[in-house]
């Protein structure tokens, strides 16, 4: 009997795909100790209230603005989880917690895409893309990136996207790799084969079916779990971490979380953006638990398009804002820390007088990521990934280890 | 005129209705003619549920489950009474959703006026409603696209705009249907409640002048002010005459005063003010160049010209955005008609074109092909945010959407069994002049079984 594995590698090895993406296996990673680096960046959707994530209780403005969202104080039952006296966490966020105390989770607060406006679209694409405005640059700096970080492999091999579609953030020239869960039965090989012999002649859809082909061999014993609306975030997660686990497969993984825009009856302690971060709480602990030994080398950020307004809106939820939270943890990060030049809440240091201001530019971190981390050149970084991005300095002593 | 591209019955009935078929090529003998007519066909849904009572179903779910939960009734019954009306709202709920969407599905399927259903399709689309984590819209939004959008495709943008925001479901999906002017009777009674910018800043972003149109965040305020007010009925309502499920003005929440908009000043007539505001962003340049742009991206290719989007744009002002005119407009730009250009196929137009071309009736197992769409992340109404899906390749062409895609050619296949004729049904399916590899291919099938699925997964297939 043939397993579908077998089958696949044979179909590719016989197909015109063959020269198109097959990395040979054994490959070493990039150059030295940086060699092993793993990334996960996790794009929240919807702009993440900051503020509801990360609050900073201590303000005196806090509790008077925030109105219906502002959540209990520390000694409070249910109340914010305490990480330096003046800022804490969400009540739903424990895992976290333990993480930060343990220093392995940092927080950077007051940080955005460069861009002020409040299309979540537009934000979103900045965040992408890497320009300094909405779609000033076609491709996903992550993508421009892949070749800094290693630059042996081809750069399809390096980052997988975990989802049904390849993030902007992603996509480039050429197509990385993508899994999601699958619950449609999948072809006989004898007619699987014929259609893979039609699709080599689709000059845009081989190199995507090829792709297709590489991920499924690799994740042929995934592909019977059955997902659902509850268990897929966990499911995704898993993928992922099966596919960063792997010496051979790809260092970065980029997953999506949406459902962040909480306009309205967003909730305090319990509701509906407490159970979001306690999923998340659960997906990016699990990828520690996940990665086992390789947790070492890891850095996962969960980055938002923007934060929400401070004060509570008049449907008990916020709207879109400027600043926001970002989550950097890892065996890789230095963290037990709140980043932030912070200016308080008091609304005259508001920006517009209605949102946390962008104080880091959250390029800032990408680059620290890029090059303290995935050990990519810093020129490179400058002139392809971020071009014209200067003034945005990559943030220093984020990452374990870095060179100085 | 001798560049000018064929303008082929194929053509017209594959990429700009929703798949070639037998029937669809033998009305399309004079294309032209065919598309005229559809023009100003009708694309409302027989026999669809009405959103009143849609949104009705809900509050008496509602209702019933907070009538168990009350303590009235002795406590050792109540959790079983509660877990009893829950489990019946789930079931009663997810019915009412599917039998709303296989009435959708089967108008995409069965009319014989295709070019029109995926106009209509187009502006369902530009004016999302989504009824993810919205359970109180799940079963009205396909109703909302009858009545907002399928009745309004004959006249001018301004009324197609006018009555999506003031449809029940828009309103409660962007959360207007409680925003509350600070300065109206009950915003000054009830200091906790408030503006809420969501669908006004959705107006201005996505449905009217885009992003890049012209405005600020002060005209955000300003028309979500405007329409303070606009609200949808519940049964505590009744008093001040709006029907539950029904679109009122409620002038108690309306935020009293003249509003600044665009530079001009909109007097405070009530309903009159939000009404006035809508007509004015509908007639601005900047919406006439943005709905322009994303008809032509649907019609002639991912990367448009500007010479064909100016066109249209002209149109669309010339004729105060008289859709039928700018939909002709679209249509009969040059590039739509050039075989080069192709489009890749969304999972719902996919589906629709499979089961046009096979000229299914009555598919069997028609809640399968709604759990495919869900698996091919196009579920109906299910769009991951306000802006509705994008209709370029890029999006949905990944690795993983193609495994998907492929999966679901040949699992359709194998459910519709061997009694297709598939090379017969690919004549009609594809251009045989682009397709020679795929029809040898099918006839040379181990079964018609695997003729069907090498057709139905076959990447010429994927795109229109």
């Amino acid at each position: 009997m043939i397993t579908r594995r077998q089958l696949f590698s044979r179909t590719i090895a016989l197909s015109a795909f063959a020269a198109l993406s097959l990395s040979a296996p054994g490959l070493v990673l990039g150059r030295g100790e940086k060699a092993r680096s793993r990334f996960v960046l996790m794009i929240l959707r919807g702009g993440m209230d900051g503020l509801a994530a990360v609050p900073a209780y201590g303000d005196p403005h806090y509790r008077t603005l925030r109105g219906a969202l502002a959540l209990p104080d520390p000694d409070q039952p249910s109340g914010i989880l305490d990480l330096d006296g003046h800022f804490g966490l969400h009540p739903s966020l424990k895992q976290l917690h333990e993480l930060y105390r343990s220093g392995e989770l940092a927080i950077i607060h007051g940080t955005a895409p460069p861009y002020q406006q409040r299309s979540h679209f537009d934000a979103q694409n900045v965040l992408e893309c890497g320009a300094d405005a909405p779609r000033g640059l076609s491709d996903g700096w992550l993508y421009r990136a892949l070749t800094a970080v290693d630059s042996r492999r081809q750069q399809e091999d390096i980052a997988v996207a975990v989802g049904p579609s390849i993030p902007l953030v992603l996509r480039g020239e050429k197509v990385v790799g993508s899994w999601a869960p699958d619950n449609l039965p999948h072809p006989d090989d004898d007619t699987m084969s014929r259609i893979l012999a039609l699709y080599a002649h689709d000059t845009t859809l081989a190199p995507k079916v090829a792709a297709m082909m590489e991920m499924q061999s690799k994740m042929a014993d995934m592909e019977a779990v059955r997902p659902s609306q509850n268990n897929r975030l966990k499911l995704l997660t898993e993928a992922a971490v099966r596919l960063l686990s792997d010496a051979n497969g790809p260092a970065i993984a980029v997953l999506e979380v949406n459902g962040w825009d909480t306009h309205a009856a967003q909730g305090a302690t319990t509701g509906r953006l407490a159970n979001k971060l306690r999923g998340l709480d659960e997906t990016l602990t699990s990828l520690r638990t996940g990665l086992g030994k390789n947790w070492q080398n890891t850095v996962v950020l969960a980055v938002t398009e923007f934060g929400r307004t401070v004060a509570a809106n008049g449907t008990k939820g916020s709207d879109h804002g400027v600043g926001g939270a970002a989550l950097l943890l890892g065996g890789a990060v230095i963290g037990g820390r709140v980043i932030a030049d912070w200016q308080g809440l008091d609304p005259q240091h508001l920006h517009k007088g209605r949102d946390l201001p962008a104080t880091i530019d959250q390029r800032q971190i990408f680059k620290a990521v890029l090059v303290d981390h995935l050990g990519a050149d810093p020129d490179l970084v400058e002139d392809r990934v971020f071009p014209d991005s200067r003034l945005a300095t990559r943030l220093p002593g984020l990452i374990v280890g870095q060179q100085p | 005129m001798d560049n000018m591209n064929p303008r082929t019955p194929f053509r017209a009935t594959n990429h700009l209705g929703l798949g070639a078929n037998a029937r669809d090529l033998l009305h399309a003998r004079s294309p032209a003619a065919w598309i005229k007519d559809q023009i100003g066909a009708s694309t409302t849904v027989a026999g669809m549920p009405a959103t009143r009572d849609q949104i009705a179903l809900y509050q008496d779910s509602l209702r019933a489950r907070q009538e168990a939960r009350s303590a009235s009734i002795a406590p050792d019954k109540r959790a079983l009474k509660l877990r009893m009306a829950q489990k019946s709202y789930r079931q009663e709920s997810r019915d009412a959703v599917t039998r709303t969407l296989l009435l959708r599905l089967q108008q995409s399927t069965m009319t014989e006026a295709p070019v029109k259903e995926r106009l209509a399709l187009f502006w369902s689309n530009h004016f999302t409603v989504s009824r993810l984590d919205r359970p109180q819209i799940a079963g009205a939004c396909a109703a909302y696209e009858n009545e907002a959008i399928r009745a309004n495709l004959d006249g001018h943008f301004a009324e197609l705009l006018v009555s999506v925001v003031q449809h029940p479901v828009m309103l409660l999906f962007l959360d207007n249907a409680v925003s509350t002017g600070p300065n109206s009777v009950l915003g000054k009674r009830r200091s906790r409640s408030g503006i809420n910018e969501n669908l006004a800043r959705e107006i201005l972003e996505l449905h009217t002048l885009g992003v890049d149109g012209g405005y600020g965040q002060e005209d955000v305020m300003a028309l979500a002010r405007i329409i303070t007010g606009w609200t949808v009925g519940n049964t505590r309502s009744r008093r001040y005459g709006i029907e539950p499920g029904d679109f009122g003005f409620l002038d108690l929440i309306h935020e009293p005063g003249t509003q600044r908009l665009l530079g001009r000043d909109y007097a405070d007539q009530g309903l009159d003010q939000g009404v006035s505001a809508l007509r004015d962003l509908a007639a601005h340049p900047s919406t006439a160049r943005f709905i322009a742009r994303k008809l032509v991206t649907q019609l002639a290719g991912d990367t448009p010209s500007d010479a064909d989007i100016d066109q249209v744009a002209a149109v669309f002002q010339q004729t105060d955005g008289h859709l039928p005119s700018v939909h002709a407009a679209a249509l009969n730009l040059e590039s739509v008609w050039e075989p080069a250009v192709r489009k890749f196929k969304t999972p719902y137009e996919l589906l629709v074109s499979a089961l046009r071309g096979l000229d299914v009736v009555r598919p069997p197992g028609a809640e399968g092909l709604l759990h495919a769409l869900a698996t091919m992340n196009h579920s109906p109404f299910f769009a991951p945010s306000p802006a509705g899906w994008p209709d370029t390749a890029g999006h949905w062409s990944s690795p993983t959407a193609l495994d998907q895609r492929i999966s679901w050619g040949v699992s359709i296949a194998e459910y519709l069994g061997n009694h297709f004729d598939a090379p017969k049904a690919a004549v009609n399916m594809l251009d045989p002049s682009s397709s020679a590899r795929l029809l040898t291919a099918i006839d040379e099938a181990a079964s018609p079984t695997q003729g069907l699925a090498l057709l139905l997964a076959s990447p010429d297939f994927q795109w229109r």
